[in-house]
């Protein structure tokens, strides 16, 4: 149904209701949501003029002893207080705790008794294993004993003095702990035992007693560690020797010191090649690699590693290792990107891993902030995934038979891309990780995603694309929580903190900022909160001060809220000017009455009445019966001509146009605001989106309007054609409506094609 | 620190077609999860990924979702019929479901869906009903493994 406007009545009319509460939060600024600005971090989202953060500095001495699979260490911590506080205990991480028979993380687990049905999860269940720190003494560097509690996954020592602002305290712990296997009690670290060759790898971390941060947001950040949310750590430079079995090859966070006693002159040259090669060079080959596995030698070998300015230590240690390093160039630097494997992660980790590490820092690099670090480590485990500053662990193994599937392939190179990517995303830009799992784990998805398209025109990367967030948004938000949750308290990891911040983020580059803007405010955020602790509200200031783009309605709704994108495209009306042009007003009158559908009436009395009386008697039919109204005349062209000299030229120009109006409505269902993407689709085949900033929703949330202005007629309407706004429900999205084929019909339609491979066959028939 | 397996969520999408009395079901999970599930009941030995599409395996993965995921109506249990199953490489698994001769009661419609719950401990499901225009999602968790079809 097409209408007719005049053009002296307004063709807009905004349904602008009063103002509504609730309309006025999606709006309002985030005064109440976020902390104060103060002189530690600045109301522009930086560090303030008076920013302090602690030092911390460790010296360690640790030993694996193969045979019993225990770790035992000796480190001396020097912490520097730098804050303005006086400091009456000092708090440390005890994670290994965590593996204590009586630790919180087991006690505090739901559990049902039918979770237990079979033999085998009861035996899981009754599983004692005793992986928790045994600290052995805690003394002044005098070898005098200091006094500590050890409260859980925490330790707090009690130095005789308090700390004041501006001074250091070294002092001395000694431990040791069970190395728990991974495949039996799980863990981030611990190690692998291959049945085969009767060899442990290692892959340690989590290993010794660390400094928690103490800060201006939360004084000392002693949350106990219950196994989700990670770490919040302070930066400090680290030496650590690392006596394992001389035939081990170690790979760890930091600079080797000491490769001319721990490395063969033929390794060290073949250093010195990888450096310079832009392809990655076998330091071990995997023939070596299974030349050690026999040897089982035992004597011990000392590895000695250095690490400046980081917030945490791990390594590797196995005889399997193979291991193969290249040269990558990020700004003026060259930086070492290496892999350390057994021949279990063969075919795939010779051939990818190292070239995935150096592809990663690069492009984290150009996003981010240049990557530091002198190396960039990727070591092969068996399914998990874990990161720490210059070294990360992952998975990603081939069968047996040396076939891996295309899943496994793009599993792996999916995680190390993530794992490595994590040096940027907590390592360096050190957000809180137990308190916000979204901080690291979502910025770091999101440009693991960038990193991803920029590896394989359109890799299929399992999180950042609005439409993989939809069924997780969709619906009854009571059992989501918002984004902004404790990470203890989350559901569903892998969707909140994960995939729907790396989605918002994506759509904010994509649909709301734009990729110049948001990369440039990204690349801000990064610039100013390297090798500092930063917190979401100095996240969500950057980014609106470096681009001078209000996002509060964004992230009170991505961030703050569960509500989910569900906007439908509700009514469509179509107008045309009247140009008070008899001539074409009155053959669009005469279209119009000829395209109206007939009476039932009508049709059948043509046939039942043969004549009516003023068609057999030609007196009945007088002026107005006889007038032909579409007829132009003498009359009508005067007042026309009247009209058009009360119009200026453009005024009468645009009469002339005859553009097409379309008044449009817009119903939100779901809650988020969001901008509206329209896209008209003309009778000759031509297209013309237009986007709508979320801005339009600020007066009232629920519906709007807007008139849209054509030079040629509509055919259709779509709302989010390219599926960028994570919309929930397709199925209102469309003008004439669409039905959207299910999941099912999509399949059983693809189902009765011929598949690629049975296509190749018959090629060769 | 990413776990291969950290989604604990499965999803799905049902639509009931009252004229041909028809219910086509698409259940997605990830594959990990579902893999681990299927490996500890010796379902599968390596990679759902690999696993054949024969009439036999069907038929075992058809059990093993219908303990988890069926209808209740007019109080009894109304399986799902396997139609195939497709492993897509961003690390999901689709399960192609239907059922013919359907008539869903009006009063007496429920939808069981716990699939995966008993194997992690946060698991939570959606499913999002399509009836001609009318649409529906609901939530199960733990303790609400059952939930009425509004029609
Ligand atoms: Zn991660």
């Amino acid at each position: 149904m097409r209408n007719r406007a005049n053009i002296f009545y307004s063709l807009i009319v905004l349904c602008v209701s009063g103002t509504s509460l609730w309309a006025q939060n999606k709006f309002a600024q985030l005064d109440m949501e976020l902390p104060t600005p103060n002189s530690y971090r600045n109301a522009s989202g930086g560090p303030g003029h008076a920013y302090y953060q602690q030092q911390a500095d460790y010296k360690m001495d640790i030993r694996i002893d193969d045979k019993t699979q225990r770790l035992s260490g000796e480190e001396v911590i020097t912490y520097r207080n730098n804050s303005p506080d006086r400091l009456e205990f000092l708090w440390l991480q005890l994670d290994q705790n965590l593996f204590k028979p009586d630790s919180d993380s087991k006690l505090i687990r739901v559990e049902r008794m039918e979770d237990f049905r079979s033999i085998k999860s009861l035996t899981r269940r009754n599983f004692e294993y005793d992986g928790g720190f045994k600290v052995e003494s805690v003394e002044e560097t005098s070898g005098r004993a200091m006094k500590y509690f050890i409260n859980k996954t925490m330790m707090r020592i009690d130095p005789v003095k308090p700390l004041e602002p501006g001074q250091s305290i070294s002092f001395k712990i000694k431990w040791w702990y069970h190395i728990n296997d991974r495949s039996k009690v799980g863990g981030r670290s611990g190690l692998e035992y291959f049945e085969e060759d009767k060899n442990y790898l290692y892959t340690i971390a989590q290993f010794f007693p660390r400094m928690c941060v103490y800060n201006d947001v939360e004084g000392w950040q002693n949350k106990q560690f219950l196994g989700a949310g990670e770490f919040a750590l302070p930066f400090g430079d680290y030496e650590v020797k690392i006596t394992v079995p001389e035939d081990h090859i170690v790979g760890a966070t930091g600079e080797l010191q000491n490769a001319s006693q721990v490395l063969s002159s033929q390794q060290r040259d073949r250093m010195k090649q990888a450096m310079n090669s832009d392809q990655p060079v076998m330091i071990v080959t995997q023939a070596e690699a299974e030349e050690n596995e026999k040897e089982q030698s035992t004597g011990n070998k000392t590895w000695v590693f250095k690490a400046k300015n980081v917030r945490d230590f791990a390594f590797a240690s196995s005889r399997k290792f193979i291991w193969d390093a290249q040269g990558v160039d990020i700004g003026s630097k060259r930086v070492l990107a290496m892999s350390y494997f057994p021949k279990e992660g063969n075919p795939l980790w010779e051939r990818y891993s190292t070239k995935l590490v150096a592809h990663t820092i690069k492009t984290y690099s150009k996003y981010t902030i240049d990557y530091p670090y002198p190396v960039a480590i990727s070591v092969h485990t068996n399914r998990i995934g874990m990161e720490y500053p210059m070294i990360c662990f992952n998975g990603g193994r081939p069968e047996k038979d040396g076939t891996y599937s295309e899943g496994t392939k793009y599993g792996m190179w999916g995680v190390i891309i993530h794992e490595v990517g994590h040096n940027f995303f907590p390592m360096i830009i050190n957000s809180d990780e137990r308190q916000w799992t979204w901080m690291d784990e979502g910025l770091n998805t999101f440009v693991q995603y960038l990193t991803e398209q920029e590896w394989e025109r359109d890799y299929p990367s399992r999180r950042g694309p609005a439409r993989y967030i939809v069924d997780y948004m969709k619906g009854d938000p009571n059992n989501i929580a918002p984004i902004m949750t404790n990470s203890e308290s989350l559901f569903q990891f892998g969707n909140n903190a994960y995939g729907k911040p790396a989605t918002a983020l994506n759509i904010l580059r994509e649909t709301v900022m734009g990729r110049e803007l948001f990369d440039y405010a990204f690349k801000t955020y990064c610039e100013r909160w390297k090798f500092k602790h930063p917190t979401p509200a100095d996240f969500f200031r950057t980014m609106e001060e470096a681009s001078a783009v209000d996002l509060d309605w964004f992230w009170r709704g991505w961030f703050f809220t569960t509500d989910h994108v569900d906007i439908a495209l509700s009514s469509v009306k179509h107008y045309q000017l009247n140009t008070h042009n008899p001539e074409v007003e009155k053959a669009f009158q005469k279209k119009q009455d000829d395209e109206q559908v007939p009476f039932i009436k009508t049709e059948r009395n043509k046939k039942d009445i043969p004549q009516t009386v003023n068609e057999r008697d030609a007196n009945i039919d007088d002026f107005y019966a006889k007038r032909d109204v579409y007829e132009v005349d003498a009359l009508d062209k005067k007042e026309y001509e009247e009209f058009k000299k009360k119009l200026s030229a453009e005024e009468l120009e645009l009469l002339n146009k005859n553009q097409h109006y379309y008044e449009v409505s817009f119903e939100n269902i779901g809650g988020l605001v969001m901008p509206l993407i329209v896209k008209a689709n003309f009778a000759d085949g031509s297209q013309e989106t237009i986007r709508i900033p979320a801005e339009i929703w600020r007066k009232r949330h629920d519906q709007v309007s807007k008139v849209f202005v054509f030079d040629q007629e509509v055919v259709s309407l779509e709302l989010d054609p390219l599926l960028e706004t994570a919309d929930t429900d397709l199925s209102n999205n469309y003008w004439p409506t669409r039905s959207i084929p299910s999941r099912f019909e999509l399949f059983n339609e693809r189902r009765n094609y011929e598949n690629p491979m049975q296509r190749q066959k018959r090629l060769q028939e | 620190m990413s776990f291969a397996h950290s989604y604990y969520f499965a999803f799905a999408e049902i639509e009931y077609k009252p004229t041909e009395k028809r219910i086509e079901a698409t259940l997605t999970a990830s594959i990990h999860e579902m893999e681990d599930v299927f490996k500890s009941k010796k379902l599968v030995k390596k990679h759902l990924e690999g696993m054949s599409h024969s009439k036999e395996n069907l038929k075992k993965i058809e059990a093993e979702l219908g303990a988890d995921f069926y209808l209740v109506l007019n109080g009894e249990k109304v399986l799902l019929k396997l139609l195939d199953f497709e492993c897509t490489l961003e690390g999901k698994i689709n399960f192609y479901l239907y059922r013919d001769e359907i008539v869903l009661p009006k009063e007496a419609s429920f939808l069981v869906f716990k699939t995966l719950m008993k194997a992690y401990e946060n698991q939570q499901n959606k499913a999002s009903l399509i009836i001609g225009d009318h649409r529906q999602t609901i939530v199960f968790l733990k303790n609400s493994e059952k939930q009425k079809i509004n029609l």
